[in-house]
Order: C-alpha cells, then sequence, then structure tokens
C-alpha cells in the first residue's frame, strides 16, 4: 500500500454545486413497474441532479468556488495551487484547471493541473494537494466534480439510474498547527474494464461506430463512447478491498473504528456502502448518505456528502473524519484528517444550468 | 449455520422469493426471472458479507435448488 502522511493541512472549507434539473428514478421506462421499487431500494437513489444541456464539471465547481472563496473570504491573488479532478473535463487539452485559474480570476502565480480519475478521485485531489501545502504553499484550491450523467445510456438500465452530477470546491491551507492528513492509495489497473468508457481516447478514437447501440445484456444496450459498468465486478472489488484498506490505514496510524466521527464513503450505491459498514461494524449514524437525492456523482460524491449529509453544523465543530473513494481504475484511496472550524455554505442548485 | 437460518436470511434479503415457502428441496425453475442483474448482485453481497464466500454470477446460475445453492455458499465460506 501506498501510505504517506502530510502535516500542517487545514481545510478551511467545502462547498458543492448541482444542477437544478432532477431525474426521479420512479420516472424510469426502462426497469419494469414491478420492479422498480425493489431496484430502488436496493440502490438507495429515488433521485439525482443531472446536467442535460452542456453545463460541465467545471461550470459547477466554479460557483462552488466562487461562493467558497466568498465566504471564507479569501484574496484570489493568494491562491497558488488550483487542482481539477474530474473525468470529465472541458476539452482533452488543455486542462481544464487552466481555465478554471482564468476563469476565476486568479494570479498568474497559481499552479493549475488536471488529475483524470473518477470515484477515488477526491482522496487522490486531497492527498496531492496536502503534500503541497505541506510543503509551504499556503493556499489551494481543490475543485472537484464529474457529470457522468451525460456519458449514460438511457437503455442501460446498469449504469442510467445510477448517476448525478455535481462540481465542488475545497479550501486547504498551510496551518502552524501540526494537523496531520494520513493517506492510503491503490491501484489494480487489471480490472479497469469493470468501469470505463471505452472509446473517445487515443487508445480507440471516436469513429462511426462509437455512437451505434449494441446489446450488452438484458435491458443494457449502450454505445461504445458510453459508460460500460460491470455491477458484479465492481460489487466484489468494492467489498474485496475497502473494508482491509480502511482497517489497514487505522491500525497503521493507531486509531479504532470508534475513534473516528463520521466515515465519509464515495456513494456508489446502497448495496455497496451499507454492505461495507457492517463488515466494518460502523454505525449507520456515522456514515452520511446522500444517495437518496444525488445518486453516485462519481468524484465529487465525498465533499458533496460533507456538505449535504455532514453538514455545516457539525462540520463547525471539531471532527475526525475517514473519507474513502473506490472506482473505476479500479483505485481505491482513503485518507483520515481532522477538521474544525470548517466553513460549509449551504448547497447551490444552479438554476438553469440545463439551458 | 443450517439450511432453516440460511433460507430466512435467504427470504430477506432477495425479496421476490415468498416468505415462509422456501424448503431446501425447492426448485429455483419455480421463479422464472429470480436471477436477474439486480438479484445477482443483491446475493453475491450478502455471500460476502455473511459469509466472507466470493462467489462468481456462474456459482448461483448453477444451483439448481437451495440446498445446492447454500453449499455453494458453504464450500467457498471463509468463515
Amino acid at each position: 500500500m501506498a501510505f504517506f502522511s502530510a502535516n500542517h493541512v487545514n481545510i478551511s472549507g467545502v462547498a458543492a454545486c448541482v444542477p437544478s434539473t432532477t431525474y426521479h428514478n420512479t420516472d424510469y421506462k426502462w426497469i419494469a413497474k414491478a420492479k422498480q421499487k425493489n431496484f430502488i431500494d436496493s440502490i438507495g437513489i429515488a433521485s439525482r441532479h443531472i446536467s442535460s444541456g452542456g453545463t460541465t464539471a467545471s461550470d459547477l465547481c466554479f460557483d462552488a468556488a466562487e461562493l467558497l472563496i466568498k465566504k471564507i473570504k479569501w484574496h484570489k491573488e493568494s491562491i497558488n495551487l488550483l487542482v481539477f479532478v474530474s473525468c470529465s473535463g472541458d476539452y482533452t487539452a488543455p486542462a481544464t484547471a487552466a481555465l478554471l485559474q482564468n476563469r476565476l480570476g486568479l494570479s498568474k502565480n497559481c499552479m493549475a493541473f488536471d488529475i483524470n480519475m473518477a470515484c477515488s478521485g477526491y482522496v487522490y485531489g486531497l492527498s496531492v494537494v496536502s503534500k503541497m501545502i505541506s510543503a509551504q504553499i499556503p493556499k489551494a484550491l481543490l475543485l472537484v466534480g464529474d457529470v457522468g450523467s451525460v456519458y449514460t445510456s438511457y437503455k442501460d438500465k446498469s449504469s442510467f439510474p445510477l448517476f448525478g452530477d455535481a462540481g465542488t470546491a475545497t479550501a486547504v491551507e498551510y496551518s502552524e498547527k501540526n494537523n496531520t492528513a494520513f493517506f492510503d492509495l491503490n491501484t489494480d489497473g487489471s480490472g479497469f474494464e469493470a468501469l470505463y468508457v471505452p472509446d473517445g481516447g487515443s487508445r480507440h478514437p471516436i469513429t462511426k461506430k462509437s455512437l451505434e447501440y449494441k446489446k450488452y445484456g438484458d435491458g443494457i444496450y449502450r454505445k461504445r463512447s458510453q459508460i460500460f459498468l460491470n455491477g458484479v465486478e465492481i460489487l466484489k472489488f468494492s467489498l474485496r478491498e475497502v473494508p482491509p484498506s480502511i482497517n489497514k490505514l487505522l491500525s497503521e496510524i493507531k486509531l479504532k473504528i470508534d475513534d473516528v466521527d463520521y466515515f465519509v464513503f464515495h456513494q456508489a450505491n446502497k448495496l455497496i456502502n451499507a454492505n461495507i459498514g457492517k463488515m466494518l461494524k460502523i454505525p449507520s449514524a456515522k456514515m452520511p448518505d446522500t444517495l437518496l437525492h444525488y445518486g453516485n456523482t462519481i468524484s465529487a460524491s465525498i465533499p458533496l456528502t460533507i456538505v449535504e449529509g455532514i453538514g455545516a453544523e457539525q462540520m463547525r465543530k471539531p471532527q475526525q473524519l475517514l473519507l474513502c473513494g473506490f472506482g473505476a481504475g479500479l483505485s481505491w484511496g482513503t485518507a483520515v484528517i481532522k477538521t474544525e472550524n470548517v466553513v460549509c455554505p449551504p448547497l447551490i442548485v444552479k438554476q438553469g444550468a440545463d439551458k | 449455520m443450517n439450511i432453516d437460518v440460511f433460507i430466512k436470511k435467504l427470504e430477506a434479503e432477495i425479496t421476490d422469493l415468498p416468505k415462509g415457502k422456501l424448503r431446501g428441496e425447492t426448485k429455483f425453475i419455480e421463479y422464472p426471472g429470480l436471477w436477474d442483474s439486480l438479484n445477482i448482485v443483491l446475493f453475491i453481497a450478502f455471500a460476502k458479507t455473511e459469509f466472507d464466500a466470493d462467489l462468481e454470477t456462474e456459482d448461483i446460475m448453477q444451483a439448481k435448488t437451495v440446498n445446492e445453492l447454500f453449499a455453494i455458499v458453504m464450500q467457498k465460506s471463509g468463515k
């Protein structure tokens, strides 16, 4: 395991933004009415906010960042680092972080780069930012978001009902206090085909065939330019890798499950998260959940759950957080960090985001 | 773990199965469409969490009866 720590890290604020358009899974006709309730109960996703008309992950992150910078009263010229984590950037090149640096009016002295990751992306992004902060970069913005709904096929019951869209901003700064963040990051690329988009990269550029629907199973039709999700493999991977990884990290830093105030997991689906919770014997009150109304927002799910699942009042108090992301790659990562006085503005619902 | 306890847990997990009617010798063929993708992932998660058994979809599909499914789970159980 890649285990490391970063000192002097302070999370000052977390903000999140979702598009105003919602999609209710009870309206999803591709699953028979008789099966719908059982399906929604099992995956735990009743509705999702979706970007249906061109709003990108960076648009949602931009709104979250603008609000957060205002609320924590940072001067924009003092921000020296911007990291954008997403698997739905604006362009193949350049890095979306550069566009956000300009759009947010940040200084040219601000370094800005992308990390192309999905469900584990927040923890990976936080680890990179934390290490740079501990090297005395004073202030950083970690912008994390995805618009997964754009890449799903309506005629694919294995992925369409799961994904929602969101963008988030996390403000991280150097603190004289010796606050240490701990990380455990892991990868198993042999399983990459369990969750990926086959066409659109340089390995398989988009061709006419990429845009043709093909049957992959009962109720599963999709294009090669859309998300391919093997639910069984992702479930098996998550239950096999995540609980031992969390136990290992906790043991490494001599903490117990009881010492953690909140376990903020990637919001994959209820089936996966409930079973991870059961395996680790985590009380459900310590596992905030935003699946019901936001679904799986890929890289954004952990910060969105901090804002909507834990909330501003609790985040002002001292908390020991364990954050765990897992998914496409296959990739998984866990972070443990103490927080206090974290500013969490109310969730932004971006009106007209789908226009 | 005996078969009666397994059946109770199975009924609780797979809500498409009728409560109180399953027996060890019950054949899954009596419930057409039971092993759809959702019920397969529900059962795989149940087997992992309750029995530390790593099942494949094929393991479930090859079990013709409740007894056979129970035997496969026990065989693969790490507990």
